[in-house]
């Protein structure tokens, strides 16, 4: 790589919600733009060739393969198994430790929740692909809570830490819109509580017939309903030139898409803009280390290349968007190479450092039951069909006392194919695939055709995914001790949820049974809940730790997601979040990025 | 020659070593319960996906029925040449660089269900691969790396009696060994997918899968299998004297499953050596997972021949609305000639 360029107008590190938007509008205004990210480049099949394959694969155990077992010494679950999709990080190389705040005194342990893919289009690649817009209150948490009494904060302190984001819904909708458009998003207006300028979203499929159930419950309860925007295409995609399919396939949730109709950055901003001819160079494989300042600027890029070689660049702009907790170590092992410079920049270890602070997930639960006598192929489908916002309204709020609300919506594809079925039996965590199963050790000959006759094609549930308090204990560190393969400090997620968010969970919850409830005529219940009680669970869904605010005694980064104190640097995946929204955030991350990119290109 | 050297691009090769290789860090992270300990690979992730085997995604007519096998060597400044008795033990051929990387790589076409020796020769002097933990011996007893293609179905480092303990067990384990599935077979639902079916009975496949994954991904369990076997073994015949484990009963197994499961007094009564294997039960749930993976996962694994789990399913469950239609379609979303997409090749 020795006549690689080493000088660009703007560097952006990770390739996916965050960082894509960003490489795609400045690239096309002409600025030179290098993306590093540190996972490959899987190609769709005809982006190899005619007649020729993509190395995603409709492949079982591509989402979740063989056993491995974790190392890291002095862990609670060393020695324990864990199982990843083949563009997941191996968790011996480069480990997150987990300690729930509140319980220091259980131990810390290895986790695979809240990892992204490590792909070029990281997240993007695997995720279900539901793109919701957050609702307008969600952007104005701390004023829309004024004087308003908790139901659940024995403490009195839910809304202690709470700001509102630095603009409102109708600052970012024009970018939402934008996001809609280029990334390729089919879905419904009507339906949804939240203002829209244009109606970009192609056409749905029609829905799994299974889904009607939570359509009816929805509708019994008098919750208004859309079809859920899904990030996938239905109809020729004139901005990325994708032409559509068949992509009701069931290899949707955790799957990357060998044909491309899933709308991962990839295939819908990165790989367009290089085709047009705009100055975008990728360079995948490519892990960046630390970062280099001189002053108030980000002067050098430092990364190993495929080989493990060290390599430095440079940009006038550096855009970190490696996810939440890889940006935020990324800044801290950035300090910690040069105490003196950097981490002044960050404030890193000073009074008054915010970075790492305020880490967030979402509150999240949902309600499964198993219908009787009914049937269907549940592996023709998208990820969701139906999806509600009644319970954002500020109606729904005041009645139960809520500081912010949240989406629910029902699941389709879950549990459609025989190992995602038996892996997820008991609706374990990611770090506990499997589990369930080895609970049920009667499954097995005729109690096994039993368990599928019930089960198989029978099951259906409704998922919320509400706003979590940020609390200023829940915070991202370097560990001390656990060291990557590159032995830089990993990540520390230290974090627990608030008492509020137990109530916030439990009502949503019991909405999504009540659902269940109004919805199927006949079913056995599999049980309701949330993940209160169990911190370590995420879903992916990692925000917060650089959070953006009006002023720097209150965020990491300023309004336009940079670092306060640097002139060159800006953070721009889901780490900016003050508050995680009541809806999952990939597409707010994807329309951030784009205001972000459209304030540089006024710079 | 069975095999002949095919163009990868380097992009292809770095995006499938370089997570597994590229590193700073010595530790011995990826010895799990210290099975390549002191040896190299101990230090790299996912040692047993090398040599990469993967489809042969050329495009070219044959295609589905090869693999192309990507050999990886760290290092660049050394003159590594692999022999391999598929290009002719009397032609070793070059590894090339990997675009301007430390890598140098050479792959193969090679048809499936085969197995194969090879040795890099390393500036002049043979040696095994260090990364792919994958040895066999030759009749001089002396030690070759080897790999296996998809499909590749006879035993690696299982005996054929374990093999066939393993075949019964997963047979009883599983939903279908009974007449449903001799229905299915009967019915001649796999036409044109029959190549690489060993017999076809799946749980023989399930086995081979079973041979195949403690061979490389789940080597670290082939050691619980090893010492589990025999003991199963030993209970089975402690209990029905003069029957051939392979050839009990499904209730019988049962019971056996059940004394694994509670870990009864009677299972270690009867043959169990707990200083041997502990844990019955987390055996019993390998053997589950192992069985439940191999029934189900793609037929390139082995566990599978023909979709036959997957058709199972199918044929069992219809949708409510229409008893004539499968509540499993697998076949539209996956690549012909095993199924019907008129979009993906797999």
């Amino acid at each position: 790589m020795a006549d690689l360029r080493d000088e660009f107008d703007v560097v952006v590190i990770g390739s996916g919600a965050g960082g894509a938007p960003i490489a795609y509008e400045l690239a096309r205004a002409k600025r030179s733009v290098l993306v590093l990210e540190k996972g490959a480049l899987l190609r769709t099949q005809d982006e190899r060739g005619p007649g020729r394959l993509s190395d995603f694969k409709r492949d079982e155990m591509f989402n979740a393969g063989p056993e491995r077992i974790i190392t890291t010494p002095g862990m609670v679950n060393t020695g324990a198994s864990f199982f990843t999709s083949h563009v997941e990080p191996d968790l011996n190389d480069e480990p997150h430790v987990f300690t729930n705040v509140d319980r220091p005194q259980d131990g810390s342990k290895i986790t695979i929740e809240g990892y992204t893919a490590q792909v070029v289009g990281g997240g993007t690649q695997l995720y279900g692909a539901v793109s919701l817009r957050f609702a307008e209150r969600d952007f104005k948490l701390k004023t829309a809570n004024q004087g308003r009494q908790l139901k659940g904060d024995p403490g009195g302190d839910a809304l202690k830490h709470v700001i509102d984001w630095p603009f409102d819904y109708d600052a970012i909708e024009p970018f939402y819109a934008k996001a809609e458009h280029l990334i390729g998003i089919n879905g419904t207006v009507a339906g949804q509580i939240k203002k829209f300028s244009q109606d970009n979203y192609q056409t749905p499929l029609l829905p799994n017939p299974i889904s009607e159930f939570a359509r009816l419950g929805m509708q019994r309860l008098g919750l208004q309903t859309y079809r859920t925007p899904l990030a996938v295409i239905t109809q020729k995609h004139e901005p990325s030139g994708r032409t559509a399919g068949d992509p009701k396939v069931g290899y949707v949730n955790r799957y990357g898409d060998p044909l491309g109709y899933k709308s991962n950055t990839w295939v819908s901003l990165l790989r367009p803009t290089i085709r047009d001819g705009h100055d975008l160079e990728l360079r995948p494989n490519c892990v960046v280390t630390h970062l280099e300042a001189s002053g108030r600027k980000i002067s050098k890029v430092h990364y190993r290349d495929p080989s493990g070689n060290r390599r430095t660049v440079s940009g006038k702009l550096v855009i970190v968007a490696c996810s939440a907790i890889e940006s935020v170590r990324l800044l801290m092992l950035s300090a910690e190479e040069d105490p003196e410079n950097f981490a002044s920049l960050v404030r890193y270890r000073q009074d008054g450092c915010l970075l790492g602070r305020f880490f967030l997930t979402h509150a999240f639960g949902g309600a499964e039951v198993q219908i009787k006598g009914q049937r269907f192929d549940k592996s023709i489908s998208l990820d969701s069909d139906y999806a509600t916002d009644s319970c954002a309204s500020e109606d729904f709020l005041d009645a139960h006392g809520l500081w912010a609300g949240g989406a629910i919506y029902n699941n389709t594809s879950d549990q459609c194919l025989p190992i995602t079925m038996a892996r997820t039996e008991g609706d374990t965590d990611l770090d506990f695939f499997w589990g369930g199963f080895i609970g049920a050790q009667d499954h097995t000959s005729e109690a096994a055709l039993q368990w599928l006759n019930g089960a198989f094609g029978s099951r259906l549930s409704a998922a919320f995914m509400a706003n979590q308090i940020p609390r200023f204990e829940n915070r991202i560190e370097l560990h001390p001790d656990v060291r990557d393969k590159w032995n830089r400090k990993c990540g520390h997620v230290i974090k627990n949820f608030h008492p509020h968010d137990e109530q916030v969970m439990n009502l949503f919850a019991d909405v999504c049974r009540q659902i269940m409830v109004e919805g199927v005529p006949k079913y056995t219940e599999l049980g309701s809940g949330s993940v209160y009680g169990n911190a370590v669970r995420i879903a992916n869904h990692i925000m917060g730790g650089a959070r953006f605010a009006p002023s720097r005694e209150l965020g990491v980064l300023d309004p336009n997601c940079r670092v306060w104190d640097a002139d060159n640097l800006y953070v721009t995946d889901g780490s900016f979040m003050p508050t995680s929204g009541g809806a999952n955030p990939t597409l707010t991350i994807q329309a951030n990025a784009f205001r972000v990119a459209s304030h540089l290109l006024t710079i | 020659m069975l095999a002949r050297v095919v163009d990868k691009e380097s992009d292809w090769i770095l995006n499938h070593c370089t997570k597994y290789l590229a590193r700073d860090n010595t530790d011995e992270r990826h010895s799990f319960f210290g099975l390549d300990a002191g040896l190299p690979r101990a230090k790299i992730s996912e040692c047993w996906r090398f040599p990469v085997v993967d489809a042969d995604d050329s495009g070219e007519a044959g295609a589905s029925e090869h693999n192309h096998v990507s050999f990886v060597y760290r290092g660049r400044d050394a003159v590594v040449r692999l022999l391999t008795p598929c290009l002719g033990l009397h032609a070793p051929a070059d590894l090339r660089p990997v675009g301007d990387s430390n890598y140098l790589s050479l792959t193969l076409r090679v048809p499936k269900g085969r197995r194969y020796r090879y040795r890099f020769i390393v500036d002049g002097r043979a040696q095994l691969d260090p990364i792919n933990p994958q040895v066999m011996d030759t009749a001089q007893n002396e030690p070759w790396s080897c790999f296996w293609t998809s499909s590749y179905n006879e035993p690696i480092n299982l005996e054929r009696s374990e093999m066939a303990l393993i075949g019964r067990m997963t047979s009883a384990l599983l939903p279908f060994q009974g007449r449903e599935t001799r229905n299915l077979i009967e019915r001649g639902l796999n036409d044109g997918n029959v190549a690489h079916f060993f017999r076809m009975d799946i749980h023989v496949g399930v086995a081979n899968y079973i041979d195949n994954i403690l061979a490389r991904e789940e080597r670290h369990h082939l050691h619980s299998y090893k010492l589990c076997l025999p003991m199963i073994d030993r209970v089975l015949r402690r209990r029905n004297p003069g029957v051939e484990p392979a050839d009990l009963s499904d209730p019988i197994y049962k019971g056996l499953f059940d004394d694994m499961k509670n870990d009864t007094p009677e299972l270690a009564r009867d043959g169990w050596d707990h200083n041997a294997y502990g844990n019955p039960g987390y055996f019993l749930y390998i053997l589950r997972r192992h069985t439940w993976t191999g029934a189900f996962s793609h037929p390139k694994y082995g566990g599978n021949p023909g979709g036959l789990g997957w058709a199972f399913l199918g044929e069992t469950f219809r949708t409510s609305a229409d008893p004539s239609l499968s509540a499993f379609n697998w076949a539209r979303a996956i690549e012909p000639p095993l199924g019907n997409s008129g979009e993906y090749r797999g």
